[in-house]
């Protein structure tokens, strides 16, 4: 009843077609149409959540949530003001890191001072040290403005008790890569310990 | 060629394309035994056909609309069980699972069968076909096993008709060459 073209052969074809079905007689099986007509029918409604599942790998999938509630904790801890921490203290005062900011306060919580305000520069600063002799605290910084922004280098800065800058003659530390503040065991003055050994200045503050 | 397949109505393939099963099934009966011999000569293993042919109708279904000519049902379904078959083939070989399959008509064979050198042939027809490229092994398939012309190959999988004819072409001369029929 066909009537597409048909396109001679030749005997060699022929034979070879005849030998091709042969070979492949043994592959079939006895099936019944109905029952793979459901079952493709029924592949195909799961199709379009299974595909979207398989393109999404369970393991960055996971890493997608997890992230996602790591940026909703942090968002609302921040929010509510909850991140108080590296508290340190030394002849009678306290310093603290929150959210950002450094705060000295007396030994029991009273008349705290914000020393470093983060927020109308965007610096972040913690990890607040006092010296030896806790005249001067050092505050670390990360800087928006310098090379890197938030995920660059760390810049260090002093201050007295009272919040005033210990020196205002310039940066004297370069931003580097640099370690926690360190106390000396003699002298009286913290020290930073730049971790890179280009940096020359130290930022005073 | 079977008459089966021939005597579809086109009312038929577009009833299947519209979501009609009793219609799809119709469409199965007549070119499933098609569908496992293209997906078998392209893998040369019969249960990695029979998977291919089982993922080949799930695509068909979803795909049928997409088909503009239903003249062309044959030849398309055999492209979509040899494209399930090479995808089979490259996945277990990605796994690194390497199976040396034994033909059942080999296993089960005695050495005085009388039939034993058929299916020797049968093998080696096989294996020579393993060794070409998987395209080459598609319209192999789809020309000799299922009978169908160049152009209707051409137009299932993309390539032009002479373009099918000089393939099949080269591809019959490296199988007369391994068979030994030169």
């Amino acid at each position: 009843m066909s009537d597409r073209p048909l396109e001679p052969m030749t005997d060699y074809e022929i034979k070879l077609g005849r030998e091709l079905r042969a070979a492949s007689e043994h592959a079939l099986r006895s099936f019944d149409a109905t029952v793979i007509a459901r079952s493709a029918a029924g592949a195909a409604m799961h199709h379009r959540w299974a595909g979207l599942l398989e393109r999404v790998r369970p393991s960055r999938l996971l890493v997608a949530i997890l992230l996602a509630l790591a940026v909703l904790g942090a968002t609302l801890a921040i929010g509510s003001g909850l991140i108080d921490r590296a508290p340190t203290y030394r002849l009678g005062h306290l310093a603290y890191e929150l959210d950002g900011d450094v705060w000295i306060a007396d030994a029991d919580g009273s008349h705290a001072v914000k020393i470093a305000d983060g927020v109308p520069d965007g610096k972040m600063f913690g990890a607040p040290t006092w010296s030896q002799d806790g005249s001067t605290l050092s505050v670390s910084a990360y800087d928006p403005a310098l090379e890197g922004g938030l995920l660059g280098p760390s810049v260090f800065y002093q201050a007295d008790r009272d919040g005033r800058r210990v020196a205002a003659d310039g940066p004297v530390h370069r931003p580097g890569h640099c370690k926690l503040p360190r106390r000396r065991h003699r002298g009286a003055d913290a020290v930073l310990q730049p971790a890179a050994k280009d940096v020359d200045r130290a930022m005073i503050w | 060629m079977s008459t089966a397949t021939e005597g579809l109505l086109p009312a038929v393939v577009a009833s299947a394309a519209s979501g009609d099963e009793v219609a799809f099934a119709r469409i199965v009966n007549a070119h499933h035994d098609d569908m496992t011999r293209v997906a078998y000569v392209v893998c040369g293993d019969v249960d990695l056909a029979q998977d291919a042919v089982q993922a080949a109708w799930a695509i068909a279904w979803r795909k049928l609309h997409t088909l503009r000519d239903p003249a062309l049902l044959r030849p398309w379904l055999a492209s979509v069980a040899a494209n399930e078959a090479r995808q089979l083939i490259r996945r277990r070989h990605r796994r690194g699972v390497v199976e040396i399959a034994v033909q059942p008509w080999m296993a089960d064979a005695p050495i005085t069968d009388p039939g034993a050198g058929a299916r020797e042939r049968n093998l080696d027809l096989i294996n020579a076909i393993s060794q070409l490229p998987p395209a080459d092994r598609t319209i192999v398939a789809m020309r000799f096993a299922l009978g169908l012309t160049s152009a209707e190959i051409g137009q299932a999988t993309g390539l032009s008709a002479p373009g099918v004819r000089s393939r099949l072409a080269r591809a019959l001369v490296r199988l007369k060459k391994d068979l030994g029929d030169v």
